[in-house]
């Protein structure tokens, strides 16, 4: 019985997750940006959440946060990255940016929020619990995981199945001849970059009732992250799906039977081993990390 | 020699003798302690910022783990002085640095596997596992959250690390001391292949070199000066703490750096010194430093990019700046080169 609940503890954690590394997996596997600063949507999202979930409730705040993402990651696409690459800059110097950004955000966030860890409120109507073949369970994690069932499928379709999900891979694969026939390839990068930090800004909302808020969650998740793009395969959904729910069920199980400590070495372990055998990841077909 | 050469030379050494005459002048002063209490942390995290040099400016690799080697040292030197009861600085000091050497080694040889984006994921994983691994206290040795306290041996080589004046020149003269060497290294045989590999491993594969020794051999040099700015820290701070570990401290090394100029050894030695020299002056004015830190490396970024060293000391470079993730950044159409290469 245990175990049932454990797996749904791993899903639901699995599912924050996926669609914190669903922008990450596009912008660092896909485009070979290092932006250290994606942590930086997911705690505004989360902020946003803890201030406006008892003022206008939870899906108005979801609405809020997903905009607000997008339009940091737009400044933060337009106003950082983009300069930085149009001048052929190395990609270490996007990565000193984005780190220079996160700190930024995490000692500003720290000044309006304050330093002590806080959570957010579960939507009223998702607070109860549900009690299937003797087993009680929170609706509310519940509905994370079906939430990010749906949200990713539609990602993955847009992605995978529409023209502008088939524009964005030709700009990954090949940028040049992608934009010699035509395609708006800036423009594109841009998109994607800001969609990709909208995703985060939700998951900070949805995170917020089950995993604490605080001013420097923006670099905790950030290894993590990267071990999940990397286990999945570079600019694959598929892969992060894939990589989520392996590393939230390693984490789950790895808390609950091993130590907490000992189970994130674990992760870090599982990620070199992967790196050194593996580099494609599982569902990863080429990339940066050859 | 040119002018801009000559102009460093002459900075150097003002610097070297405003380092060696400052207790003097200020002795007796109620600043005395502070101030070398300062300038032992600039030179200290200007060494340790010179070994993240040592990978990123000379082979070209973005190390996000510096920490791990700073940290292994200092936890190692701790270790033997709080349980081992070691007296001698040295030995404690020897150890330590051998311990990040064998670090410096095996992540080194984890990068050689790897491409060049995955070393930063490569030396970032290794430094968290380090980390977490101390805060669990294996066996007790660590003691966790809280750190090692009174690391504090006698004396090192017959000199008293009580004395603070005394450990203020040590720290000095080893400084100094361990860039001349550096320097020297990086100008021979050994740095030449090291620098060639940074702007075309490839081609230096094919003229016959290991390209693998070559880079385990910096880790393991980047290694040992970290481990020297970690042992030595711990001694100064009488503490080894998580901190030291923390992907914070890989953090700093990049950012001294980056403000400093890659490449140059002292650049990064500069680079620390500002920022210590900087937030000592306006800490206690400024509402939140690291928000001003942030914004003036964000502003660095775009408007001087190579750093203070290469403003102040512009020597024509002979090389171009590294950039370890380029492929990465700018894809643009294959030469046919890199088809022939492929194939």
């Amino acid at each position: 019985m245990t175990l049932v609940l454990q797996s749904l503890n791993g899903l639901t954690i699995a599912a924050i997750y996926i669609l914190l590394a669903a922008g990450l997996t596009i912008v660092f596997g896909l485009q070979g940006i290092v932006n250290i600063a994606h942590g930086v949507f997911y705690m505004v999202g989360a902020y946003l959440g803890v201030t406006l979930v008892p003022r206008i409730g939870f899906a108005a705040a979801m609405a809020v946060a997903t905009a607000s993402g997008f339009v940091l990651g737009l400044a933060l696409e337009l106003g950082v990255v983009r300069p930085l690459t149009r001048w052929k800059r190395p990609g270490t110097q996007v990565l000193v940016a984005t780190l220079a950004v996160s700190i930024l955000a995490s000692e500003v966030t720290k000044l309006i929020w304050g330093s002590v860890p806080q959570t957010s409120d579960m939507p009223i109507a998702l607070s109860g619990s549900v009690e299937w073949l003797g087993l009680t369970y929170p609706l509310y994690w519940l509905f994370v995981i079906g939430f990010t069932v749906a949200l990713m499928a539609a990602l993955g379709w847009i992605f995978n199945r529409t023209d502008l999900g088939i524009l964005v891979q030709s700009i990954a694969l090949d940028s040049a001849t992608s934009q010699a026939m035509g395609t708006n390839g800036p423009l594109i990068n841009t998109m994607v970059f800001a969609l990709g930090a909208a995703v985060a800004a939700l998951a900070g909302v949805l995170a917020g009732p089950i995993l604490t808020v605080y001013p420097t969650m923006c670099f905790d998740l950030l290894m993590i992250l990267f071990v999940i793009v990397i286990l999945g395969g570079l600019g694959s959904l598929a892969g992060v799906v894939a990589g989520g729910v392996i590393v939230g069920f390693a984490n789950t199980f790895g808390v609950a039977y091993l130590t907490g400590t000992l189970g994130n070495i674990a992760v870090f372990v599982v990620m070199i081993v992967v790196l050194l055998f593996r580099p494609l990841g599982l569902f990863g077909r080429e990339g940066i990390l050859k | 020699m040119n002018e801009a050469s000559s102009r460093a030379r002459i900075a150097g050494l003002v610097l070297v003798l405003l380092v060696a005459l400052l207790p003097v002048a200020l002795s007796g002063s109620r600043y005395a302690g502070y101030v070398q209490h300062v300038v032992v942390q600039m030179l200290l995290l200007g060494l340790f910022a010179m070994s993240w040099d040592l990978v990123f400016g000379y082979l070209g690799l973005f190390s996000f783990g510096h920490a791990a080697f700073y940290g292994v040292a200092g936890y190692t030197a701790g270790m033997l002085v709080v349980h081992g009861g070691v007296q001698s600085g040295f030995v404690a000091l020897l150890a330590g640095v051998a311990m990040a050497m064998v670090v410096g080694a095996i992540v080194g040889f984890l990068c050689t596997r790897v491409g060049s984006v995955a070393v930063f994921l490569v030396t970032f994983a290794c430094a968290e596992a380090v980390y977490l691994l101390t805060i669990t206290n294996p066996l007790g040795l660590t003691n966790g959250d809280n750190g090692l306290l009174g690391v504090a041996p006698k004396t090192l080589l017959g000199i008293p690390l009580s004395n603070q004046t005394a450990f203020y020149y040590m720290t000095a003269v080893l400084v100094v001391m361990l860039y001349l060497l550096l320097r020297a290294l990086m100008k021979s045989h050994f740095g030449r292949v090291v620098l060639a590999i940074r702007d075309n491993e490839q081609r230096v594969r094919f003229a016959g070199y290991s390209v693998d020794q070559y880079k385990v051999a910096v880790f393991v040099i980047a290694a040992a000066y970290a481990g020297v700015a970690g042992v030595l820290t711990t001694f100064h701070e009488k503490i080894a703490s998580p901190e030291q570990l923390s992907w914070a401290v890989s953090s700093e090394a990049v950012l001294y750096t980056t403000l400093g100029g890659a490449g140059s050894l002292l650049g990064p030695l500069l680079g620390a010194s500002t920022v210590i020299l900087v937030r000592e002056l306006l800490s206690d004015y400024l509402h939140s430093w690291l928000i001003f830190v942030a914004l003036c490396y964000l502003v660095l970024i775009f408007v001087l990019p190579e750093g203070l060293f290469p403003m102040l000391f512009a020597r024509k470079r002979r090389t171009t700046p590294p950039s370890p993730l380029p492929a990465a950044l700018h894809r643009e159409a294959p030469s046919a080169a890199d088809i022939a290469q492929q194939r």
